[in-house]
């Protein structure tokens, strides 16, 4: 232990921010003994259903009392995700796969407690199951193995059977209030207070999105709100340049998410002797177009999100609420003009329009024709043609 | 930390400890050798968080230490060293090889995030198999273990230790093999084992010979053979009710020459094997002959027999051609025994026993089921 570790008082290992009802439902459960064998972590993604496990992995394999004491060796790794009883399961390619649940999650549990005594199984994006996976995990969660816990992060639980969910005990992550985003954000570096505040509204509960808005900037977000005021003043073909211009920011995003891959590969490649294991290899080849894909439909369902909050805040002024309260509230001439131009139901329209190409994201291979055809789409309502 | 090694031996400790590094992408530590320097010893140590393995070389030391070092390069460049003494230092965050006129230097790993090996306990039941008894009951039981990780209890080798005695068994429910030796040990416990674990130590035991030592504890098993020493976690789980499988008696009994019938089960099968991997290969005994043959229609057939003695009623029975073999090179003895009751309950290989001889098989069997055809 460095000298630096134990002077400066450790981070309570429950500080998850935002969850206040979640932290406090799995430390009675751990204080209690009555853990269980699985727990469905829902809510929406990336709201500190990670940071939990860890967390709660300290929390079970800290050696001194009360547990979890956040200074100590093995707190220290379980923090980091390094911890050897915190496993975590990405989806192999788009879903998980039957293979991975026979021949990584099965035996993962199967396998006696290391150090630390528990083995804490996160299935990530547990929702991407298919079928026969699901079937062959339910196998695993019929007859749990002593000092196990799974943990499945589920934004839509409808996409498991029932015979899973009636086995985890529900968790509920919420998305982010303004307040816990607000503290997040004072720590990211924004331009100005403006596009802080601007920022923690648009990201809609997701401290991801809030970071990327850090990251990137907001030019993208108010090019993307302009779209049917710049249809009305130029032409139609404002609808294939922003569909244009979002393929490219989404081709970037991917090409930066596969460059990380590749980084960590080539570190990972060096350590072990230029010639990384096999079993290595696949899992970066199935990252890859996994990871690529996740990082351009997280840049087009960004566009679409800004765009529907944009829809709804323009709703709200047309209907005589006060522009104060929008997300956008930073344009309040902007919304003004839209709503002035644009008849309600074809906010409504357009509304509804934005939510469905949404949807059909996850399924969809060519994002800018989906992305093009909606914003022809809204042009032409927006126009009254 | 800074010591003088003796080359060869510095090499086969580098060798032996990539056999357990692990590659894990979110904890790239793994990959890593833990080398330790104290009192005129360096030990070296690895883990893949299922196997961890550990051993001592003496060493000239200068300066106590610790450092993780990469486990590939770290072999890949002792390996090619000149025969002579290899003096090492780490200076910073280096590890600083010479040896003749051959210098190297190569980048250390940090160990915050290395986790600590398990160690057993000094009080847990322990007991001392000659090295070629214990790999003769390896290779025995182990080969018939599962290799589907969809039941991984099914993957592992059971081992019973009694203060009596040690009964090992695996199977994968198609066939089953038990293998148990006397021994007088201060051991008690039941526990299913990784098959790796036990491959790892009979290649150590098949290289180093003299002793095993095996130390049982609830959630790991430890294999001492000669200073090295490897520490495997367990598969939880319930193995199947072994004994209630096998046969008591017999009706019919086969003794039959091991080599000459695992010979013809090969060569029969090569045609069964060109219609499907799985055609079986059928044994038609009578008194003092086994005929095997297999495959039919399109492909071709094959016939050849041998002779055997059968005690009992003639039989004609089937089995998956390589599950029987499996079963026949199991055994060392000149001669097998094969008990059966009827074509459809499985049947049991066993040695043939022999007067005055020294029993490499010790007390084993070897139960297959028969495929019905
Ligand atoms: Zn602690």
């Amino acid at each position: 232990m460095s000298a630096a570790a134990s002077e400066a008082p450790p981070r309570g290992i429950w500080e998850i921010p935002g969850q206040p009802r979640a932290v406090e439902v799995l430390q009675r459960a751990v204080a209690t003994g009555e853990l269980g064998h699985a727990w469905a972590f829902t809510g929406p993604e990336g709201v500190g259903q990670e940071h939990a496990a860890r967390s709660l992995t300290a929390a079970l394999v800290c050696p001194h009392e009360p547990a979890g004491c956040g200074a100590c060796h093995p707190c220290q790794r379980a923090l980091a995700g390094t911890h050897p009883a915190l496993q975590a399961f990405a989806p192999t390619g788009a879903m998980h796969r039957v293979e991975d649940v026979r021949t990584r999650w099965l035996p993962a549990a199967s396998l006696s407690a290391g150090e630390g005594g528990w083995k804490v199984l996160h299935v990530r994006l547990a929702d991407r199951m298919n079928l026969a996976a699901a079937n062959a995990f339910l196998k695993g969660l019929e007859e749990p193995p002593p000092r196990t816990v799974w943990l499945l992060d589920l934004a839509d639980p409808d996409a498991l059977p029932e015979t899973i969910l009636s086995r985890c005990r529900p968790l509920r992550f919420a998305a982010l209030d303004a307040a816990t985003l607000a503290d997040l954000a004072a720590d990211l570096p924004f331009d100005d207070e403006g596009d802080r505040a601007l920022a923690v509204r648009a990201c809609l509960g997701s401290p991801a999105r809030l970071a990327e808005l850090a990251d990137g900037g907001l030019a993208a977000l108010r090019a993307h709100r302009a779209v049917p005021r710049r249809m009305r003043a130029e032409t139609q073909a404002v609808a294939i340049e922003e569909a244009f211009a979002i393929e490219q920011r989404a081709e970037a995003r991917a090409k930066a998410a596969a460059k990380d891959l590749a980084d960590q590969r080539d570190e990972l490649k060096e350590l072990h002797g230029g010639t990384l294991p096999r079993e290595l290899t696949a899992e970066f080849e199935s990252a890859e177009n996994r990871r690529k894909r996740d990082a351009r439909t997280a840049v087009v369902r960004a566009a679409l999100d800004d765009l529907a909050s944009w829809y709804r805040d323009v709703l709200l002024v047309a209907t005589g609420g006060d522009p104060a309260e929008a997300v956008h509230a930073d344009d309040p001439e902007g919304l003004a003009a839209d709503a002035a131009a644009i008849p309600p139901a074809a906010l409504l329209a357009g509304l509804d329009a934005i939510l469905t190409t949404r949807e059909a994201l996850a399924a969809n291979a060519q994002p800018r024709l989906a992305v093009e055809a909606l914003l022809m789409g809204l042009a032409a309502d927006a126009l009254g043609r | 930390m800074k010591f003088r090694a003796e080359r060869g031996e510095f090499a086969d400790a580098a060798s032996w400890s990539l056999r357990t590094v692990g590659a894990r992408a979110t904890l790239p530590a793994l990959s890593g050798v833990h080398l330790e320097v104290a009192e005129d010893r360096l030990t070296l140590a690895s883990t893949d968080l299922e196997v961890s393995s550990e051993l001592s070389i003496p060493v000239q030391a200068e300066r106590d230490g610790k450092a993780l070092v990469p486990g590939r390069l770290l072999g890949d460049v002792v390996r090619s060293l000149p025969p002579a003494a290899v003096h090492a230092e780490i200076i910073d965050d280096r590890l600083h090889l010479e040896c003749g006129r051959a210098k190297f230097d190569l980048r250390t790993m940090p160990t915050e995030d290395y986790p600590p090996l398990p160690e057993p306990d000094p009080e847990a039941g322990a007991a001392v198999m000659k090295a070629p008894t214990f790999s003769s009951l390896v290779a025995q039981v182990a080969r018939a273990a599962s290799g589907d990780d969809a039941r991984p209890v099914l993957t592992g080798v059971h081992l019973e230790a009694s203060p009596a005695g040690l009964i090992a068994a695996a199977t994968d429910s198609y066939r089953l093999a038990v293998r148990s030796l006397s021994w007088e040990e201060e051991i008690e416990g039941t526990v299913l084992l990784p098959r790796r674990a036990l491959d790892e130590a009979r290649r150590v035991a098949d290289s180093l010979g003299g002793e095993v030592r095996l130390v049982l504890e609830d959630h790991q098993v430890t294999l001492f053979v000669g200073d090295r020493r490897l520490t495997t976690r367990l598969i939880e789980g319930r193995f199947p009710d072994f004994r209630q499988l096998v046969p008591t008696g017999w009706d019919r009994r086969l003794n039959v020459e091991r080599v000459a019938l695992a010979e013809v089960v090969r060569r029969v099968a090569v045609v069964g094997e060109a219609n499907t991997a799985s055609t079986p290969v059928t044994l038609e005994l009578t008194e003092d002959a086994v005929r095997v043959t297999a495959g039919s229609g399109e492909v071709g057939e094959a016939d050849e027999t041998l002779p055997g003695v059968l005690e009992g009623e003639p039989l004609q029975i089937s089995f998956n051609p390589r599950y029987l073999s499996d079963g026949l090179d199991a055994v060392a003895s000149d001669e097998v025994h094969l008990e059966f009751r009827d074509e459809l309950k499985p049947a049991v290989v066993r040695p043939a026993p022999v007067e005055g001889e020294e029993d490499l098989d010790g007390d084993f069997l070897y139960l297959l089921m028969p495929v019905r055809v």
